[in-house]
């Protein structure tokens, strides 16, 4: 649905120019460079990835908010950067920090949902009454993380295919995050895509059915949640249990040593845990994808 | 080729509308400010002479016209706000997403820019004229008449009178036809430099990211400074390239310059469309490329 072929990007600004390249700061370095990749339907994408390495500029050129210098990003076979209406409308975007204007709800959904032919107005009641808000409310009244929830109930409620989301539970207290895990789950069909980059990975990794990590030009890891759980397993293991051959990676915690080990078939698959994964993939000595 | 739906058009006309109603209205607040300014200015002289009719009159007449004349300012000078609904990169990425084609969104912030800004200038001078009235009224000096009906009245009387030369043309070389047409070619003259002048602010105005007028204006200036550098630019002081010249050699002169200010106006809205187009998240802070 979605393909990422070969694109390469950076930032341009005015210090990149040679005759006004500092000697410190360089700007225009590679973002991406020849990086692709594919997106599929009815899945549930968690983009993850070290500070600086890419995630909301690949959120922004997905969605044809910034043009790569080469390569290309398609839509159902449509160019993303030339922002057709036909694709804006099947793509929704809830990027970190947003504007509402001052209108009621009321008048925001008389505004936005014509542009979107899959709009329901159910939907969004019901994300609104899973999110304990109002159904009708001044949205220039509200705190940031109502404001986040209003956004992200429209958003889900536009029945986009393709819906990216940068640091959606940023902003939202401990009861919103379960809530929002809610709405999104009751809300993903087969033929819709969601894409969260974030952070906050204890916040969605009941949520994610398929997880990315990259890192600047590269994709260190793309597989899904059921593959990496059905090869290996996360446990926690005594100090001296944790050198087992099994073992591909440790760390140590409060209970003994947090360890991802090549799973036995016989034993039961045991629950993803995200951030123990992030930190294998990401360790210095280890750029290699896990087999 | 991008695909224009009059139906998604208006739909963005009302987001757009609906979106940036406060920077309108602070706009507006704004020119009716400066125009109780100018009027304050007036106001004062008036106080030295006393219920002089005759002086009230000439008064009311010189706010009229220079009300009419912050008008054509206002309206080029304005258009460098075209895309002022993108300042933020929030403001942007909720453009930028909507789902209408970049034809409707660079139709609908030009409508803006141009019917928008003619309707908040109206509604400011009116406006401006009531407060002025109310607060002449408190001082004490009752109603002494309307800046709003003058300069209303002034344009009819314009109107008229290129409407009444049009009709009575006169033809051959007599010396009325030459001044006739010599005054169409001034006219056109005019036109067609306001044109080129709004078409130049709103190509500053998808060019700059941030304080588009004021840069715009600076790079006006420094043009108009390189071009009167460069040689005697036709008609500043009368003459065509340093002579005199008869009506005739005036009159096509003028209609040349027109033709080149106008094929400039095209050539600004194209690379303003094309900058538009291509405008991202993430650019530069100061221009959009």
């Amino acid at each position: 649905m979605i393909e990422i072929n070969n694109i390469s990007f950076k930032y341009v600004s005015l210090r990149g120019l040679p005759f006004l390249k500092s000697d410190t700061a360089r700007h225009g370095d590679n973002i991406f460079e020849n990086f692709s990749m594919t997106l599929n339907e009815g899945c549930v994408y968690g983009l993850l990835g070290k500070n600086g390495t890419g995630k909301s500029t690949l959120l922004y050129i997905i969605s044809g908010l910034l043009s790569p210098q080469h390569g290309t990003v398609k839509m159902d076979g449509v160019e993303t950067r030339l922002r057709r209406p036909e694709m804006l409308r099947e793509m929704f975007i809830v990027p970190e920090e947003f504007d509402l204007p001052p209108v009621s709800l009321d008048t925001y959904v008389k505004m936005n949902a014509p542009f979107y032919p899959n709009f329901s107005r159910d939907v969004l009641d019901t994300c609104l009454r899973d999110f304990e808000l109002p159904l009708s409310m001044q949205l220039g009244k509200l705190s940031m993380g109502q404001k986040k929830k209003v956004y992200m109930s429209f958003a889900l409620a536009a029945g986009t295919r393709l819906l990216l989301m940068d640091e959606p539970t940023n902003g939202l207290d401990i009861p919103s995050k379960s809530q929002f895990r809610r709405v999104v789950a009751n809300c993903m069909t087969d033929s819709r895509t969601v894409v969260i980059s974030t952070h906050q990975v204890h916040d969605v990794e009941q949520l994610l059915d398929h997880i990315l990590m990259i890192n600047r030009r590269e994709v260190l890891l793309n597989a899904s949640v059921a593959d990496i759980c059905s090869q290996y397993s996360f446990e926690i293991r005594q100090p001296g249990a944790a050198d087992s051959d099994d073992v591909l990676y440790a760390e140590p915690s409060l209970q003994g040593n947090s360890v991802i080990a090549r799973r036995n078939e016989a034993s039961p698959e045991t629950p993803l845990n995200l951030e123990l994964l992030f930190n294998y993939v990401n360790r210095t000595d280890n750029n290699q994808e896990p087999e | 080729m991008e695909n224009l739906n009059t139906k998604r058009l208006w739909l963005t006309a009302k987001w757009d509308a609906t979106t940036n109603w406060k920077s309108s209205v602070r706009i507006m607040a704004g020119m009716t400010f400066g125009l109780l300014i100018l009027y304050t200015v007036h106001f004062l002289n008036m106080l030295n002479v006393m219920y002089s009719p005759d002086y009230i009159t000439s008064q009311y007449r010189s706010m009229a016209i220079e009300t009419n004349i912050s008008f054509i300012v206002f309206m080029v000078a304005g258009a460098s706000l075209i895309f002022a609904n993108m300042r933020t990169k929030q403001q942007r990425i909720a453009f930028c997403m909507l789902p209408a084609s970049n034809a409707e969104k660079y139709i609908v912030r030009w409508l803006w820019a141009t019917v928008g800004f003619a309707l908040i200038f109206i509604c400011a001078s009116v406006a401006a004229d009531l407060i002025r009235i109310v607060i002449w009224w408190i001082a004490g000096y009752g109603y002494t008449g309307s800046v709003v009906a003058t300069g209303t009245g002034i344009l009819y009387e314009s109107v008229c009178n290129v409407l009444a030369n049009c009709g009575t043309a006169h033809t051959g070389d007599s010396i009325h036809a030459l001044k006739q047409k010599e005054n169409y070619a001034i006219m056109t003259y005019c036109i067609s430099f306001c044109v080129m002048a709004h078409s130049f602010y709103i190509l500053g105005g998808t060019l700059f990211r941030r304080n588009a007028w004021l840069l715009t204006t600076l790079t006006a200036i420094v043009l108009a400074i390189i071009l009167l550098h460069t040689g005697n630019f036709p008609f500043i002081d009368g003459t065509l390239f340093g002579r005199r010249c008869s009506i005739e050699q005036k009159i096509m002169a003028l209609y040349i310059l027109s033709g080149i200010f106008a094929m400039l106006s095209v050539v600004f809205y194209i690379v303003s469309w094309k900058l538009f187009r291509r405008m991202q998240v993430i650019n530069d802070r100061t221009i959009n490329l």
